[in-house]
Parts: C-alpha cells; structure tokens; sequence
C-alpha cells in the first residue's frame, strides 16, 4: 500500500508561490520607500549640511525591511510546519497508525515530525541531511526573531541594565 | 541568552551573512531578503524530498508500530 501526497503537494506549492508573489510585491514596495527616503535625505542634507542625514535616517531605512524579511520567515516557518503535519496525518490517516499527532509532545515542532516520519513514516532522512541542517540553522534565527525581537543581549547585560534602572531612583 | 549562547548565536548569525548592527548596548540584527530566499529553496528541497519518499515507501511491508512502545510516557 502506498500514501497518496498529491493534493497536499499541490497545496504546498500553491503556498510557495503565494508567498514568491508576496515577497516581489513587497520588495517592490520597499524599493519605492527606499527612494523616497533617499530623496529626502539628499533634500535635507542641502539644507543641513553639516548633520550626517544617512546617519539620521539609518535606522528607517533598514529597520522597516528588515522587520518585512524577519516576518517571511516566520512565515515560511509556518508553511513548513502546517505542511509537515499534513503529511504526519495523511500518512496516519491512509495507512490506519492507530495513533495522532497530539500523542506527540515537544516544543520543536519540526523535529518532532521528523521522528515521526522516521519511526512510523519509515523516511531516511540522509538524503536530506543538507537541508535538514540548513533549516535547523534558520530555526535558531525564527526562535530568536520570536522570543527576543531580532536583538543580542546576554543575561549579563540585561541584568546590568537591570541593576541601573534600579539604581536610578535613590541614585 | 547566555553569553556563551550569544556568541554562538552571533556566529551563526555571520555564517548566515546577517549584518549585524552595533549603534548602543542593545544590538540588533538586519534582515534582507537572501535568508529568506535561502531558506525558501531549503524547505521546498525538504518537502518535497519527503513526499517523493514518502510516496515512494510501500507501507504494506511494515507492520503497524505499536505507539505506547516509542512514545514517552505520560508522565
């Protein structure tokens, strides 16, 4: 017997194209903002000449992208995921596993359909060990954009940043 | 984040050709739009590489794996 993915590989390619549109759509849009912001820096510039203004407008300029680019790969995260469960479950489903997917517990959602594929999927996954690795490495980059905005701070930092706030009242 | 985490991260960070921005003690990084592409063409490689095993894979030939004997525990 064997598992029919066909409608489900449809879907995900319909996703995959989505979101290439989604992506040029905005890059066009980003594109245009960008000019914008140059025709303004260059105005004030001519009027305030002795003020740095790609300094002043450095952080428009690359912040509002980059919270676009740091958002399309939670996206993409998203398709990965919904994609990867939809074939944990056609393959449950079809082959009558007498199990679900809620059974499994873990917080890295990816990982735990890879076991699941490997256990009951019977999947190798050394063919796609390269891209296994690949999307593990941007894991690290999504739980970052999520649980800490898209910056670097150590606990020690954030604890002296602690302790000056602290201090600021009774100084 | 430890800092030993920080420095790991800071490093996977350049690997990935992520600019990294230093104005003040709070760094943060920015994003174009390579990543992203990168990490589109891995997924699409990844999902697709599955389902071709998956539907490739005779599933008469395993006998139905018993759920309790792998999963953890409840507790």
């Amino acid at each position: 017997m064997k598992v029919e993915l066909k409608d489900l590989k449809a879907r995900f390619n319909i996703e995959i194209d989505f979101f290439k549109e989604y992506l040029t759509f905005n890059e066009k849009s980003l594109k245009e903002r960008n000019e914008r912001l140059t025709t303004n820096i260059e105005e004030d510039q001519f009027y305030n000449p002795s003020i740095p203004m790609d300094l002043v407008y450095k952080d428009e300029i690359e912040r509002i992208p980059s919270l676009f680019f740091s958002s399309s790969i939670l996206m993409l995260f998203s398709i990965l995921e919904s994609t990867l469960n939809g074939i944990c479950r056609e393959i449950i489903s079809q082959c009558g596993l007498p199990m679900h997917m809620e059974e499994y517990t873990g917080n890295n959602y990816i990982g735990k359909t890879k076991k699941f594929l490997e256990t009951f999927g019977h999947l190798c996954f050394d063919k796609l060990d390269t891209q296994w690795i690949e999307i593990s490495r941007y894991q690290k980059l999504r739980n970052n954009i999520i649980h800490e905005n898209s910056t670097l701070s150590s606990d020690s930092k954030k604890l002296r940043k602690i302790h000056r706030i602290i201090k600021v009242p009774g100084n | 984040m430890t800092v030993k985490n920080l420095e790991r991260f800071t490093e996977l960070l350049r690997s990935l050709g992520i600019k990294i921005n230093d104005p003040s003690e709070d760094r943060y990084y920015i994003l174009e739009n390579t990543p992203v592409i990168r990490l589109k063409e891995s997924i699409v490689l990844y999902v697709n590489g599955i389902i071709e095993q998956a539907e490739e894979i005779d599933y008469t030939r395993f006998e139905t794996p018993r759920p309790a004997n792998i999963l953890p525990s409840p507790i």
